[in-house]
């Protein structure tokens, strides 16, 4: 028995004080808008919007958004707007084979920054669609400041029988910058693994605490996990055996440190990513 | 046993009185440097076993090398028992179970400081009881000091109850304590017997602890009514479904902890030793909470398993030497073979060491010699004054037990101020003393009035 197990303790009950507490319903879904860009990859975009549409139980529109040589943004952000999913290929009209890892085309760049609804980029061939949506993974630090509405999402894809992981991260390497830290006022030679992961602990907790109180009512099975380093490696490795959509928030303004860090989870993701 | 290690040392010519007092002095001068911290406790202890082994093949007290093995194997259910239930604990504890159990009951005191203490207080005992007094100690120190930040309370009249009272949550169960595990299983004490013995023993010794510290503390737990709102609603923020990881695995180690004490409850009966039932629940833990086997298993306490290893070899050959015997003859001397005065002198004198020094080498050392008196006085009053004692005598002195190493370290760590021997004495050392009185009075009626259970005939 160490001072780091009792730090740690300590470090679990001081999170357990939630001192703004969330309230969480699943967000409904007015449309789900399927976008075809005559590549292979529309297959994977109609599982995923079809499964979607179902699992949130609104209406499935498909649209055609590579229809000849004009621009296709227009029609994309006019086909979803608030409360609608957008269901886009990445990149849009190429191979995600060959460029997938290199770029998410301009029209999906500025589909992110523009658009109302929630975007769902669609990548690899997925096997097993049904899984993926019902197994949502909320990465909470992508961009913090959208966690909930992420989270609610989430809930709606994953409530009657899903699994949905929420992912608590700190990076110990960024923690002299992390606003909440700061907040803090904490001594830099205080920052232990042990309070880091007692701070990632506290930035879930309100969500945790509301997740598992209801879980039985929405028939989802919540977990959290706790992890120090880079969000989005930890993101993608934590993904990596559980194959599941990953949902993050999203900033609209592109230069903002949380778009970045979504616009490069996405790139990196075999997984189809959510952005809320 | 020990009467077999006697005829054995007799077979064989006779040990001189030379080697039982090279080899006893070499034990006390053990204990010696683990009492006063000069060495860490496990090197003393490693220290001892190569000296007392060495000495032992030296003088022929050991036959043979072989012999160690002999020694060790008797206590290895022991050493089996703290590895599966420490991984079962380390699994349970991830899962939020305890930590969500702690939050629920902690918040019904609505920040009440005196409500608070006996809630610590209880939930000390039954973590204790459950999860054995180390991961028992520290959850609920660690929840008292949080909340008593939160409040803006003294921390320290929660730590020091919470420090005493783990001693007498050990006694509820067979597997509470190190020591209870070690005196039950050399004297193969049912499960069960410990209900109608030791748990009622473990309740009226915490209710005199929870008395003499409010006492004592009287006004430190105290808070102006004025603020009992403001209270309320700090201790209200503390949601226990946030210390929830994973529900699954939240109701799987509930599951299991049920399990495996209620396999606890029927091994003996069963024919299956305790250390199966736990190494069969950690196993379980690992299987079904989906965690990094390599972390549980890391969790193990291996300072105490290292510093049993010692310790038993050490004792096991002083034991040969036919040294314990005649300490063993010399209790029962000096009770005249009455057992309520044998029984009173063995709870005193285990009690008074166990303050002094660490309580497990203590146990370790009286087990042999109450062994040896059990050929002449009657055995139950005398293993149960043993296991009760040991762990109660923890409570005499501020290093007498590691709950209250783990208390009044983590009340200095987090700036809470210190307690010094000497208040400890006024606190502590008076708790105790009342507690061996409750306790030699219990064992006196279950003696006059015949009312102990059954031992199982020794083997």
């Amino acid at each position: 028995m160490t001072d780091k197990d009792l730090q740690e303790q300590m470090a679990q009950f001081e999170a357990a004080r939630i001192t703004a507490p969330v309230e969480l319903q699943p967000q409904p879904v007015g449309k789900v808008v399927a976008a075809h860009d005559g590549t292979d990859q529309d297959a994977t975009v109609d599982a995923l919007a079809k499964t979607m549409a179902a699992r949130a139980g609104c209406e499935l529109v498909a649209h055609p958004a590579k229809d000849g040589d004009g621009d296709p943004l227009p029609g994309l952000l006019a086909a979803a707007g608030k409360g609608d999913v957008l269901v886009v290929p990445s990149p849009l009209g190429r191979d995600y084979q060959t460029e997938g890892q290199i770029s998410l085309s301009t029209t999906v760049d500025v589909l992110l920054a523009k658009s109302e609804a929630a975007i769902c980029v669609a990548r690899a061939p997925i096997e097993d669609v049904e899984h993926t949506v019902t197994h949502p993974l909320v990465a909470l630090q992508i961009d913090r400041h959208r966690k909930v509405q992420a989270a609610a999402l989430a809930l709606t894809f994953a409530k009657n029988g899903g699994e949905i992981l929420m992912l608590s991260t700190v990076d110990p390497h960024n923690a002299l910058r992390d606003e909440e830290l700061l907040a803090r006022n904490m001594d830099p030679g205080d920052l232990s693994p042990e309070i880091l992961e007692g701070l990632a602990t506290a930035r879930a907790a309100a969500l945790t605490a509301e997740l598992q109180r209801h879980a039985g009512d929405w028939d989802i099975t919540p977990m959290v996990h706790f992890a120090l380093g880079d969000t989005v490696e930890l993101t993608l490795e934590e993904n990596e055996r559980r194959n599941g959509m990953l949902v993050v928030g999203r900033d609209p303004d592109a230069r903002s440190e949380e778009a970045q860090r979504a616009r490069r989870l996405v790139l990196a993701s075999p997984a189809p990513v959510l952005l809320v | 046993m020990t009467l077999l290690a006697v005829q054995e040392v007799e077979q064989h010519g006779g040990i001189g009185s030379l080697p039982m007092a090279v080899l006893g002095l070499t034990m006390l001068g053990t204990y010696a440097l683990i009492a006063t911290g000069k060495l860490h406790k496990v090197t003393a202890a490693l220290l001892g076993a190569i000296l007392c082994t060495v000495l032992g093949l030296a003088f022929g007290v050991l036959h043979e090398y072989d012999e160690i093995h002999h020694v060790l194997a008797k206590d290895i259910g022991v050493l089996g028992v703290i590895v599966g239930t420490s991984i079962l604990v380390d699994v349970s504890g991830k899962s939020g179970l305890f930590q969500f159990l702690a939050v629920k009951i902690a918040k019904k005191a609505k920040g009440d400081p005196q409500k608070l203490f006996t809630s610590l207080i209880l939930l000390t005992v039954v973590f204790v009881s459950l999860l054995t007094i180390a991961p028992g100690t520290l959850i609920v120190v660690s929840l008292g000091l949080v909340l008593c930040r939160t409040l803006k309370l003294e921390p320290k009249p929660y730590l020091v109850g919470i420090a005493i009272c783990a001693n007498s949550g050990a006694l509820v169960t067979f597997a509470s304590g190190i020591c209870t595990l070690m005196v039950g299983s050399a004297a193969k004490l049912p499960y069960g017997h410990f209900f109608i013995v030791s748990t009622p023993m473990a309740i009226a010794t915490a209710a005199v602890a929870w008395f003499v510290v409010k006492r004592f503390y009287r006004e430190q737990l105290t808070a102006d009514p004025a603020t009992a709102g403001d209270r309320a609603e700090a201790v209200a923020a503390f949601d226990e479904w946030a210390m929830v990881p994973d529900r699954r695995m939240f109701w799987r180690s509930a599951l299991l902890l049920v399990l495996t004490i209620v396999g606890f409850a029927t091994a003996q009966p069963l024919g299956i030793g305790l250390d199966f039932v736990a190494m069969a629940g950690g196993a379980a833990a690992i299987l079904f909470s989906g965690q990094n086997p390599e972390e549980a298993i890391k969790k193990v306490n291996w300072t105490v398993i290292v510093f049993f290893i010692g310790l038993f070899v050490m004792i096991g050959t002083v034991e040969h030497s036919g040294l314990l015997q005649k300490a063993a003859g010399l209790l029962s001397d000096v009770s005249g073979g009455n057992v309520h005065i044998a029984t009173v002198v063995l709870v005193l004198f285990t009690a008074v060491t166990s303050g002094i020094m660490d309580n497990i080498p203590v146990a370790a050392t009286m087990i042999p010699i109450v062994a040896t008196m059990t050929e002449t006085l009657p055995a139950a009053p005398l293993w149960w004054g043993l296991t009760i004692s040991a762990n109660l005598g923890g409570n005499g002195t501020p290093i007498g037990s590691i709950s209250g190493v783990i208390a009044l370290s983590a009340l200095q760590e987090s700036g809470g101020g210190k307690v010094s021997w000497g208040e400890w004495f006024k606190v502590g050392a008076v708790t105790m003393a009342l507690q061996l009185v409750v306790v030699l009075a219990w064992l006196s009626m279950f003696t006059v009035f015949d009312l102990y259970p059954e031992l199982p005939a020794a083997k």
